[in-house]
């Protein structure tokens, strides 16, 4: 709980100031004042869980899962090494996008793949941007 | 509104209607503003032709407009055009292209009433008159959208739409150019809408006419009191597309509010709709052209989502609401790999 000793830490003041605001504010509040209030407790709780995401994941691990993900599934020897010596700076999702719309995966089975990766990676997001969307609420 | 403009624009609908004097008692700033800035305005009129006690709506664009929105002077035409056809719409008044009265251009028409909140549209089931009347007036409401025009001669009594162009023979392949050239303006990659993009090309489907197209035809964009559907808003993108364009973009699950498993709207299913749609003279419709343009729907909200939000990243603006509007993509993006994923 305690953050250095000063109490409670980032995330715990993000849900603290969040629960303040539903409890104790909203209720006060009608009309245009309260949707902007309930705007204000919605990006603090995608803040939090965001910060929380941060918290708990190696980033440069998952980026370098993510681009070994990418490779495998470009994993033609020429392609691979063209996204590999890329000056231009493109990234893997790049390199991705660009042979998608080039038509790498129009046939059904090289698209089974892309479409597993591009669901996990939208998973990913939305645990952090909207669960409750995951479990079929809005 | 500064006091200066509300004299301006009395000076101005002075002028217009022609009218003595013109009185402007009441003025506020209407909610739903991302892209427009719309001002509900009580106005006292002393002759002239809207004599009396009028509640007005002035609305022009804010500085967030999306470049497939239109002019002023071209939604103006747009309302007039539907608001001949039958469509419930405000009825519009006048067009300012004088820039020297606000500083851009803009129009008035009639107020509407009734309440345009998504959220507690779906949430009251008997608001419309019951949400399966409700349903049935939308689908009536649409059928007439979607007849104007079909008379080549309308521009012979003012309603000239000239400005939108002919109409394509294909009206998705156009789309599909227009909403790519938008993501390619985007900074950063987006592969579930360069997948969804890709997969819209693959499936183009043949429209049974190109018609006019509202393109935000959706629960939060018409009003609605207690007994029926008062107005349908916000005609800024309306342009030629195949019938099937709004009735996806309808059923996308953004525009349920919640009430995922009622796909029109959030108030109904969407066979009902589309049977009400058929029965009021509507063009041919089948779930594979509905579900094509739900897919293109997701799309263009994501991509017109990461534009708004880039807004606030550039430093260009400061809402929170549109800061927020860019965590919604993914899921769009969801529905995007949902509805492509076989």
């Amino acid at each position: 709980m305690n953050h250095d000793g000063l109490g409670p830490d980032a995330l715990e003041l993000l849900t603290l100031a969040r629960r303040t605001l539903l409890d104790e504010v909203a209720i006060k509040l009608d009309g245009a004042a309260r949707y902007q209030l309930l705007l204000v407790a919605h990006a603090l709780a995608v803040a939090g869980r965001e910060l929380e995401g941060r918290q708990n994941t190696d980033n440069t691990g998952a980026d370098e899962s993510l681009s070994m993900s990418i490779n495998k599934l470009l994993d033609d020897p020429l392609t691979a090494a063209k996204a590999r010596d890329d000056k231009t700076g493109a990234t893997p999702l790049k390199w991705l996008c660009s042979e998608i719309r080039n038509g790498r995966f129009d046939n059904l089975k090289s698209q089974h793949g892309l479409l597993a990766l591009l669901r996990s990676i939208n998973r990913s997001t939305l645990e952090l941007t909207n669960p409750r969307f995951l479990e079929g609420g809005s | 509104m500064t006091p200066d403009d509300a004299v301006r624009i009395a000076d101005w609908l002075k002028f217009r209607s022609a009218a003595s004097s013109v009185t402007i008692t009441d003025s506020r700033s209407l909610s739903g503003g991302a892209i427009q800035d719309n001002r509900a305005m009580q106005v006292h009129f002393d002759g002239g032709e809207l004599d009396g006690d009028h509640a007005l709506v002035l609305r022009m664009s804010n500085p967030g407009m999306l470049s497939a929105s239109h002019s002023k002077a071209e939604e103006f035409a747009l309302l007039k055009a539907a608001f001949a056809a039958g469509v419930s719409v405000p009825q519009p008044l006048y067009l300012c292209e004088d820039t020297t009265v606000l500083g851009q251009p803009f129009f008035v028409m009639q107020k509407i009433d009734g309440i345009a909140i998504g959220a507690k549209i779906v949430r009251d089931a008997s608001i419309g008159g019951g949400h399966a009347s409700l349903l049935r007036r939308l689908a009536l409401e649409l059928v007439r959208i979607h007849h104007i025009g079909t008379d080549q001669t309308d521009s012979d009594d003012g309603l000239d739409l000239k400005f939108l162009g002919p109409r394509p023979l294909e009206p998705a392949t156009e789309l599909i150019e227009q909403y790519q050239s938008w993501l390619d303006q985007l900074a950063e990659p987006h592969p579930v809408l360069e997948w969804g993009l890709r997969w819209l090309r693959l499936n183009v489907p043949t429209a049974p006419a190109t018609v006019l197209c509202h393109r935000d035809f959706r629960t939060g964009n018409y009003l609605v009191d207690a007994k029926t559907v008062t107005g349908i808003l916000d005609w800024e993108f309306a342009g030629w597309g195949d019938p099937a364009e709004d009735v996806g973009w309808l059923c996308c699950r953004s525009w349920r509010f919640g009430a995922d498993q009622k796909e029109a709207g959030g108030i109904g299913s969407r066979k009902d709709f589309v049977t009400a749609y058929l029965e009021a003279g509507g063009y041919p419709m089948d779930d594979a052209r509905i579900n094509y343009y739900e897919v293109m729907a997701n799309i263009r909200w994501a991509i017109i989502a990461l534009k708004q939000t880039g807004r606030v990243t550039s430093g260009a603006e400061s809402s929170l609401e549109l800061a927020l509007i860019g965590r919604r993509v993914p899921e769009m993006e969801f529905e995007i790999l949902r509805l492509t994923g076989g």
